[in-house]
């Protein structure tokens, strides 16, 4: 990540140091791994046969 | 094509679970996700062949997977396009006195962003994709992705109580990073 706070003039550039923004994308992925983690319902694989068997069909 | 050539289509089960996980933080709620990603592979599936074979699928298919939520939020029209989450935010969430901030609090504060703050944050801090995939998968000019990034990255500090009440950044003070760092995992 290139972030750069150099010239910084408002307070918002200022929050966005490279080790607010470390510490953030580190929750972040936080987040996403969270979500990562659930199991895959069976409606999505259904409905890929579906989409397949369909396709064959036509 | 012969038999033994394998659907590049199949490819798409592979990418369920990060379309999943990036439909949660536009959706924010489980069965909203569940739809999005439903029409997204739906949607990818028919218009396969606008994929460009040999490029990255599931930037494409994230690409779908945005378009279909904010084209369909637009549609609905039920919440106003927020880019900066002025509406979204005004619980906000103060670091306990042990100076420590739970994730859940991080995660509460992060669904308090507008969903073009969390879209963004998603891509790019927790994806790692660049500036310019992100806002090529946005529909927007690189400069602004970048600043929506840093936008958001602001109001999820203030959010957090990381802001003064004039607006100036209590990052001076070494003690309120340290309560951000400690908010995904326990420093040992």
């Amino acid at each position: 990540m290139t972030e750069k706070s150099k010239g910084a003039k408002s307070s918002h550039l200022r929050i966005n140091s490279l080790a607010v923004t470390k510490a953030i994308d580190e929750n972040l992925k936080l987040v996403y791994q969270d979500a990562l983690k659930d199991v895959v319902p069976d409606r999505f694989t259904k409905l890929l046969a579906q989409l397949r068997e369909k396709e064959r069909k036509s | 094509m012969t038999l033994s050539d394998a659907d590049p289509r199949d490819e798409i089960t592979n990418h369920i679970p990060d379309l999943r996980a990036f439909a949660m933080s536009l959706a924010r709620n489980h069965a909203a996700a569940d739809d999005l990603v439903q029409d997204t592979i739906i949607k990818a599936w028919t218009n396969f062949d606008k994929f460009a074979l040999g490029t990255n699928l599931r930037a494409w298919l994230f690409t779908i997977l945005r378009n279909t939520f904010f084209s369909n939020r637009r549609k609905a029209s039920r919440e106003v396009a927020d880019p900066d989450g002025i509406h979204a935010g005004n619980l906000s969430v103060l670091p306990q006195h042990d100076g420590k901030l739970a994730f859940r609090e991080f995660l509460v504060a992060f669904n308090q962003l507008s969903a073009e703050h969390r879209e963004v944050l998603i891509l790019v801090g927790a994806n790692g994709y660049s500036y310019e995939e992100a806002a090529g998968m946005m529909g927007v000019a690189t400069g602004t992705a970048k600043s929506r990034a840093n936008r958001a990255r602001a109001r999820l500090c203030e959010l957090m109580g990381m802001t003064g009440p004039t607006g100036n950044a209590a990052l001076a003070d070494p003690a309120a990073l340290a309560v951000l760092s400690q908010s995904g995992r326990a420093v040992a």
